[in-house]
């Protein structure tokens, strides 16, 4: 059995780290200066401190890789100018906005913002604090739009330590804010580079999308780089308006070995439509969270994602799906493949509050394992509070279809052939449900490189 | 004569410790139709499985030489590159894989295996859409995904089309008429005798003399209880249809 903790000296380290770290860097952080950042942080850290580190007590950390997370003090990066980065070429083929972020900075030499059309806002967290931090709070839309008090009432539930902490860290991020009625026409590309490192070294990164009401937008968020140093502790904070519609897409392009924390939350309001996928791929920890708030009648929310994880790797996804609201949809498909001692957990939660009525509701997630070192764990849950509801959900774990192995092999195909076959397979009918041409074959060639890595490793 | 395709010597083979084969000998030559009939359960696509390379089957004894080769030494898709084919009893569905890449890349699979040139997806296309409308069926079947979804006669048609689009040189059909209806049968046998020629060999596995009737075999064996307990020409496929097995059971 795993123990149900780390020692407590261990997270007392841990969070002794990231005070060191907070005091080190909070005066020189976006926005430092003005009252009403500096009173959020500082609120956010006291928060970070009152909900205390990620441990397996936690119910939603039961299965996540606490021990990847507070075993070593990731200190905030410092930023760098004398290292080159490694910045990949664009991922998304055809017109695109593109913004690079390297170690948690904006790196203007490597973004190609393009022209977004009149009523789009593309900028970075720094910029916005920076150039007009009362208009920024504005701007934003809601006056505690990013504030601390609104992520928590959104998920819920407390703790929620590292979205804390990020608040109070955040060294910079992307920016999108769409007015009514504005389509945002051609896809923007997020890439979050880390540099290799020898030290620990944590990256805040906050990401900001509100979309006004019949808005438009496609979003692609990358990870690259890293190497076994790095933490990512990602939270990408979303409004989707009323008959609005966002097609968001997370992946893991980069190394194998570094830990990430990523956290998307979205509020739909009316006939909202929020369209996510995850790949998380990875031999060191991932934890990849997804809370929609379905605020208002008739929204639709679809979170889908692909987990490939080998070596000694581990994927923690949790969702979380609240119907607030009368005839709200949702649809998740994930898929998980895992090799050698790779372990992967799925907790997908449906919540159907009491004025929900007429939701529609499925989850559907299974786990292939390609050796008997390898585990999964699903944990649908349903929590439904009022009547006139159709749920469903379904997961399973298995290894690949010996039959459809052997179909394959006495037509021809190599044994690692047929393997890569199938796996595309399994994993192919998440990544059709992308309705971007360019951002569904961008996902289809990165789980196939994947892919392949998976294969390769084990057979 | 000269040495034959396929010869099998003394073969025994067991599942989960129960000997299933208890001694198979047989020889077909090249070119040559041969047809296995037999009761349920005697080990007809335990052979066909064995032949084909499956995993599970332990052989205890004997041996297969295929064209000079030992067929037991080989990996099914070695088997497969060097031109044996099996159409499953039951054939598998494999949701997500298109039919149209899956029968592209295993016939480029065995022709670089044979060190031969891949064949475009245009040329492919050509090759299949023809193969297709000779054996009747909707070009809808190559978009669709593998079995997935088919009716019983459907993947029996789909088993066909793969064997005329992989050429292959030992085809061995296992109850590849079972399921079918009287056009679809006609259609097929047609499609398996347009395949006979003096380099391929079929083994044509059947409870029905019906198939026997368009395929017309050059022997006939009836194999019992894991063992070829006769062998015949065509006239033996009519006489077990009038008598039955009765006279093969194991006492
Ligand atoms: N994987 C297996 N596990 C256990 N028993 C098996 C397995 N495969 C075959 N057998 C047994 O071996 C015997 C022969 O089966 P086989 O499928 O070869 O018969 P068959 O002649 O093809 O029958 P049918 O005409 O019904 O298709 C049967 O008793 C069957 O139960
Ligand atoms: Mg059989």
């Amino acid at each position: 059995m795993r123990p149900s903790s780390q020692p407590d000296t261990m997270t007392d380290a841990w969070l002794a780290g990231q005070r060191t770290a907070f005091a080190a860097c909070r005066d020189s952080l976006p926005g430092s200066g003005t009252p009403w950042v500096d009173a959020l942080r500082a609120e956010a850290f006291r928060q970070f401190e009152e909900d205390g580190p990620p441990t397996a007590r936690i119910e939603e950390w039961r299965s996540g890789p606490t021990a990847a997370l507070t075993g070593q003090v990731f200190a905030p990066a410092a930023p760098d100018g004398a290292r080159a980065a490694a910045v990949p070429a664009p991922y998304l083929e055809g017109p695109r906005h593109r913004l690079v972020f390297v170690d948690g900075r904006f790196s203007p030499d490597h973004s190609d913002a393009g022209e977004p059309p009149e009523g789009v806002r593309l900028t970075t967290l720094s910029a916005l604090l920076a150039e007009n931090p009362q208009a920024a709070r504005d701007l934003i839309g809601d006056p505690d739009a990013f504030a601390e008090e609104r992520l928590s009432r959104v998920t819920d539930r407390r703790p929620q330590a590292l979205v804390a902490l990020n608040t109070a860290l955040a060294s910079d991020g992307a920016v999108l804010l769409i007015e009514d009625g504005v389509a945002l026409a051609h896809p923007l590309e997020v890439v979050h580079v880390a540099r290799e490192t020898e030290e620990p070294r944590a990256h805040h990164l906050r990401t900001l999308i509100a979309l006004g009401a019949g808005a438009r937008a496609h979003v692609v968020e990358v990870h690259a780089g890293g190497s076994a140093g790095v933490w990512t502790n990602h939270v990408t904070d979303i409004a989707v308006g009323a008959g609005a519609r966002l097609e968001h897409v997370r992946a893991d392009a980069g190394s194998e070995t570094a830990v990430h924390v990523n956290v998307a939350h979205a509020r739909l309001r009316a006939g909202a439509a929020y369209a996510g996928f995850v790949l998380a791929a990875t031999g060191g920890a991932v934890r990849t969270e997804t809370r929609l708030s379905l605020e208002e009648p008739g929204a639709d929310g679809e979170v889908n994602g692909v987990c490939l994880a080998r070596e000694s790797g581990h994927i923690d996804a949790l969702t979380r799906l609240d119907h607030h609201a009368r005839e709200g949809t949702s649809r998740q498909l994930w898929r998980g493949i895992f090799a050698d001692t790779a372990r992967g957990a799925f907790q997908g939660r449906i919540r159907v509050l009491p004025d929900a009525s007429g939701t529609n509701a499925a989850l559907d997630n299974r786990n292939l394992l390609l050796n008997a070192g390898a585990r999964a764990e699903s944990k649908p849950e349903l929590e439904i509070l009022t009547d006139d509801v159709a749920c469903s959900h379904a997961s399973a774990t298995g290894e690949l279809d010996a039959d459809a192995l052997f179909y394959l092999r006495s037509r021809g195909l190599s044994e690692q052939l047929a393997r890569a076959l199938l796996m595309e397979a399994f994993t192919g009918a998440v990544a059709d449900r992308i309705a971007h041409e360019g951002m569904r074959e961008f996902v289809r060639r990165l789980v196939d490189d994947r892919l392949h890595a998976l294969g390769s490793a084990t057979s | 004569m000269s040495e034959p395709l396929l010869s099998i010597r003394n073969l025994r083979a067991s599942v989960d410790d129960k000997e299933v084969l208890k001694g198979i000998d047989l020889s077909v030559a090249a070119g040559e139709v041969a047809a296995i009939m037999g009761p349920n359960g005697s080990g007809k696509s335990t052979l066909s499985n064995v032949l084909a390379g499956r995993d599970g089957y332990e052989v205890t004894d004997g041996e297969v030489r295929y064209d000079g080769q030992d067929l037991l030494a080989m990996e099914p898709e070695e088997r497969a590159a060097t031109g044996v084919f099996m159409a499953f009893q039951y054939p598998v569905e494999i949701p997500g894989v298109v039919n149209a890449t899956f029968t592209r890349t295993a016939l480029n699979a065995q022709r670089k295996a044979r060190g031969e040139s891949a064949i475009d997806a245009i040329d492919f296309l050509k090759r299949a859409r023809a193969t297709l409308g000779r054996l009747e069926m909707d070009e809808d079947f190559l978009r669709r995904d593998v079995n997935a979804g088919f009716s019983g006669g459907e993947k029996k048609r789909n088993e066909i089309f793969q064997m005329a689009m992989l050429e292959p040189r030992l085809a061995i059909l296992d109850e590849t008429d079972s399921g079918l209806d009287i056009d679809a049968l006609r259609i097929v046998a047609t499609g398996v005798n347009a395949m006979r020629n003096p380099e391929r060999t079929l083994v044509v596995i059947t409870h029905y003399q019906r198939l026997l009737e368009y395929v017309v075999p050059d022997s006939v064996h009836v194999l019992a209880d894991g063992r070829i307990a006769r062998s015949g020409d065509r006239e033996l496929a009519l006489e077990l249809e009038r008598a039955g097995y009765a006279a093969f059971q194991p006492a």
